[in-house]
């Protein structure tokens, strides 16, 4: 029998001393959801769409030699030309600057909106759910009671009572709107508080702001954000109604609502001055839907439908 | 479940109790006055009519006899339209926009439930897609998007329907499918989403597993366990129909609740604005009651009584 020497035998393969290493780059939470989020086309179209209409909101008025208030009386109602690119109402005003304009001033609207409701309804609905217990309970009793009044009706009041303006609407919509981010944060921070590793901090000597801070809000970003990302369309919606009911942004300041408001009333006439408004508006919640279910997959991929 | 149902009883009172405090006060902090109308009024009518209304003695007062009546179901005289109780112009206006709101209802689950049955049962097939588009449009696009486009192209253009007004079941049409678009759409997405959440649960395989056919698993599993969670969205549903159909009211100049309560809001009507409100606050809340108790006796899985 041949002598079996060490050299006769090589090693194949991995090292085993390697196969513990970590070879994939680790991914953090906003990576992870990115890669997600890529993959998911409809979502990236509708983003890159609602990209388009910020730009075109925030530079078409800038570049355009018209301006939004002054009209010219001898050119009212004309059909979409090179001159003007979706037509003049009936004052004469070159539309394509409203839309655009109106448009700048209903993202800000949805957006500072949204981003209201969200600090009120997590500072509310957080306090609530981590002290629990009867102070919780009280609490939610308040936000339930107060938002048994539907959302609208609400928003018609506090505009009536504050006056109409840019201001006035954003405060109205964010006091009736906080309900539902405080709901949905309290709900989140009850389960997770009572997650091991929330009382393994605790145990560990970490205080009340370091938990928040460092377990509960990390943990709930992400519905969060979702729900900030369908906060948007539904407070450029309800501007939008408020404008239909003659409540809405002062003339001459334009609003998508209250272009579309404009262009109902003369749909019969000159069906051209809806168009451009509705479809804008349209697309922008088209855009946010779609863009808020792909970022719901992404971010919290237990949620996919 | 009868101490629930007290327990929630009284929760819906105290909550209309605040609403009306609160949207009492709220209307009396309202800048402009009803009466003038913009042009002067002599200073004794107006004294007049402030004493007709009661609104020259302290608020406190006000708020005293303001309750008493409402307690009652009296929501008073409107400022505006003189000589006409609100309750009056509620029961002219609200008939009419029941029968948008429980026709639109209507059309939204019978098109939307079966909308969201087929789409399910051609899961990732033509049809589905057809089906998830057009509900993330119906959702997306707002109601008087659609309501002009129904008016200009199949009232005016091809002048199918009349354009607007009320005087009949042909003019109820067009602000009816106008209102009902969204809730089809809603509907048909929640519907297709529980169905395919059913079709994997393990009661319907061993449903299938027994040999049921496929007809029998759909129609005694799949369908009767989707619709369930649809029923709690009944609740905020109606409370979106309703506001939804001041928007549609306005748009197919129809008289009804909707409209009288932007006018009275437009023309500073503190007694409309304040009756119109509490009507429909009501109406919301005992409709989101109604709905829970329902669910509790549709799914005896819920235990209502915690």
């Amino acid at each position: 029998m041949a002598e079996l020497s060490k050299d006769k035998f090589i090693i194949e393969g991995k090292e085993s001393s390697e196969a513990e290493a970590i070879v994939r780059p680790s991914l953090t939470y906003w990576a992870d959801a990115w890669r997600r989020l890529k993959s998911n086309k409809m979502a990236i179209i509708a983003m890159t769409i609602l990209i388009i209409i910020t730009l075109a909101a925030i530079f078409a008025p800038i570049f355009s030699s018209y301006d939004y208030r002054t009209g010219d009386l001898l050119k009212t109602n004309l059909k979409p030309s090179s001159e003007h690119w979706f037509g003049t109402d009936e004052l004469g005003r070159d539309l394509y600057v409203r839309v655009w304009e109106g448009t700048r001033i209903s993202l800000f609207i949805g957006i500072v909106v949204a981003l209201l409701n969200f600090t009120i309804g997590v500072l509310y609905g957080g306090i609530s759910g981590y002290i629990g217990g009867s102070v919780d309970n009280l609490m939610m009793r308040f936000v339930d009671i107060l938002f048994s009044i539907p959302y609208l009706i609400w928003v018609i009041m506090l505009t009536t009572v504050l006056g109409s303006g840019l201001f006035t609407i954003i405060i109205a919509l964010s006091i009736a709107g906080w309900g539902g981010m405080a709901r949905l944060v309290r709900g989140q921070v009850l389960q997770l508080k009572e997650m091991e590793y929330v009382m393994a901090a605790k145990t560990l000597g970490a205080d009340a702001g370091r938990i928040i801070t460092k377990h509960l809000i990390p943990n709930t970003i992400g519905v969060i954000i979702i729900s900030i990302t369908f906060a948007v369309p539904t407070a450029i919606f309800s501007e939008a109604f408020l404008s239909f009911i003659g409540l809405g942004i002062p003339v001459p300041n334009p609003s998508l609502g209250s272009l579309s408001n404009d262009g109902t009333r003369m749909l019969l006439l000159e069906p051209y001055q809806l168009v451009f408004p509705a479809l804008v508006i349209s697309a922008v919640m088209l855009s946010f839907q779609i863009f808020g279910d792909g970022l719901r997959d992404a971010l919290d991929p237990r949620l996919r439908q | 479940m009868a101490r629930y149902i007290v327990k929630r009883i009284i929760y819906m009172i105290i909550s209309l109790w605040i609403i009306a405090t609160v949207t009492f006060f709220l209307m009396h902090q309202l800048p402009g006055d009803p009466f003038s109308d913009g042009k002067k009024v002599q200073p004794e009518i107006l004294k007049n009519l402030e004493a007709k209304y009661g609104l020259d003695k302290p608020l406190i007062v006000q708020y005293g006899t303001f309750l008493k009546n409402v307690a009652k179901g009296d929501f008073g005289l409107s400022l505006k339209y003189r000589n006409r109780t609100v309750n009056d112009m509620i029961y002219d206006g609200f008939p009419k926009s029941l029968t948008l709101g429980v026709a639109a209802v209507g059309i939204g689950l019978v098109f939307g439930l079966a909308f969201g049955i087929i789409a399910a049962l051609n899961n990732k097939g033509f049809f589905d897609y057809f089906v998830i588009i057009m509900a993330v449009i119906g959702v997306s696009v707002p109601n008087f998007v659609f309501a002009s486009i129904f008016q200009y192209f199949l009232g005016r253009q091809w002048a199918l329907f009349p354009v607007a007004g009320w005087k009949g079941p042909k003019y109820m049409i067009l602000p009816i499918i106008a209102l009902g678009v969204r809730l089809i759409a809603q509907q048909a997405r929640m519907m297709k989403t529980n169905m395919i959440e059913v079709m994997g649960s393990d009661y319907v395989k061993t449903a299938k597993a027994k040999g049921l056919s496929k007809t029998a698993v759909v129609r005694k599993h799949v369908i009767r366990n989707s619709i369930l969670p649809i029923v709690t969205m009944l609740g905020p549903l109606i409370a979106g129909i309703v506001t939804g159909s001041f928007v549609i009211e306005k748009i197919f100049a129809i008289p009804g609740m909707g409209k009288f309560f932007v006018d009275a809001v437009n023309q500073y009507d503190y007694t409309l604005i304040l009756g119109t409100t509490l009507f429909y606050a009501a109406l919301l809340i005992f409709m989101v009651f109604l709905v829970d108790i329902l669910y509790g006796f549709i799914d005896p899985r819920i235990r209502i009584d915690e």
